[in-house]
């Protein structure tokens, strides 16, 4: 994945924050509260998911420019202006 | 003006032996003051009471969410817009439904993990007369999103299935209702309209009768399906009434509001 795509440098830095919460963190209720996003388990199931979604953003490459341009009339509304 | 009034008060109530000591005094006018400096920078507020009021601060957050997508997957979002307030919506192109749906359920700042809604709508005056609308929730961060995208009548769209089990039904509605075809569905069979039905019945050059009609035949004793004859084909798509029905509300813009998106046009 390119270095300068949004959604790589995003994800990266929460993982990393969060990693780094994790890692500081004395307790599972201390870092629950300072993540601020529900229960360990939740949080790993995040993770989990995100993890997915990355390999398969590497098949979908969503940071190449725009597929297709919609046709002019397309989201005008009302449709017969 | 106001702070006469209070000083009335003020002055009422201690002949009135209410008052204790001088810190009441002082707090009084610093509460005012500080109200009307909030009140200067503040958006007017919208007091009409038959009007629906929306929170700027909402809208604010949504804003940024849609351009964070459209940061995101430069590739798929064609626009984002806020309707009616406080409703985000993300338009793409139909190659981007998969990318998009599950990059919105699995990403960590959006978690959209429900579908709540999947439909099409019918604009026959259009080249791709069929807009496809996902609804989504996010139970985590309490909120939901619109992702439209548009087909015509030949040309597949992929199925949301392997993302969301909830598109399944959704999706053979649509199929049945509109007949857009959806790629890779575990089961695209008709699911609302009765055994042996043609046609479409939700796409607008479908006629209000049908094609056929169904009546009780005394001689053969059962029902018979017999086909409909039709006075005039219907045509024309006119979407407006004859009459007018809101002349107040002739010239209001529709209550989209588009985010611009900082993107480079390649």
């Amino acid at each position: 994945m390119p270095e300068d795509a949004s959604y790589r440098k995003y994800t990266e830095e929460i993982v990393s924050t969060r990693a780094k919460i994790v890692q500081e963190s004395e307790t599972v209720e201390d870092f629950e509260k300072k993540i601020n996003c529900g229960q360990a388990e939740e949080l790993i199931i995040q993770a989990e998911n995100e993890l997915i979604l990355t390999r398969k953003m590497l098949a979908f490459k969503p940071w190449e420019s725009i597929i297709a341009r919609p046709n002019a009339d397309q989201w005008s509304w009302p449709p017969g202006k | 003006m106001a702070v006469r009034i209070i000083n009335k008060v003020f002055q009422q109530s201690k002949l009135l032996g209410l008052h204790k000591g001088t810190t009441q005094a002082i707090s009084f006018p610093n509460s005012i003051l500080g109200r009307a400096r909030f009140q200067s920078t503040e958006v007017p507020k919208e007091t009409r009471p038959t009007v629906r009021k929306t929170d700027e601060l909402v809208k604010q957050n949504l804003a940024e969410f849609g351009k964070y997508v459209a940061e995101c997957l430069p590739k798929y979002v064609q626009k984002v817009q806020i309707v009616i307030g406080d409703e985000l919506e993300i338009l793409i192109a139909p190659e981007g439904v998969l990318p998009v749906l599950q990059f919105l359920k699995d990403h960590h700042n959006a978690q959209f993990s429900n579908l709540s809604d999947l439909c099409a709508v019918d604009i026959p005056q259009r080249s791709n007369r069929f807009e496809i609308v996902y609804n989504l929730l996010s139970v985590r961060f309490n909120s939901r999103i619109r992702v439209k995208t548009y087909t015509d009548e030949l040309t597949p769209i992929d199925s949301a299935t392997p993302i969301f089990q909830a598109a399944n039904w959704y999706e053979r509605e649509i199929w049945d209702m509109f007949g857009v075809f959806f790629s890779n569905h575990p089961d695209l069979r008709r699911i609302l309209t009765d055994y042996g039905f043609e046609g479409h019945p939700f796409r607008k050059d479908f006629p209000l009768s049908g094609y056929v009609e169904v009546r009780y035949d005394d001689d053969k004793k059962r029902v018979v399906v017999e086909p409909l004859e039709m006075a005039q084909e219907f045509r024309r798509f006119e979407l407006s009434a004859p009459w007018e029905q809101f002349p107040n509300f002739r010239n209001v813009p529709p209550p989209t509001e588009e985010i611009p998106l900082d993107k480079e046009k390649k």
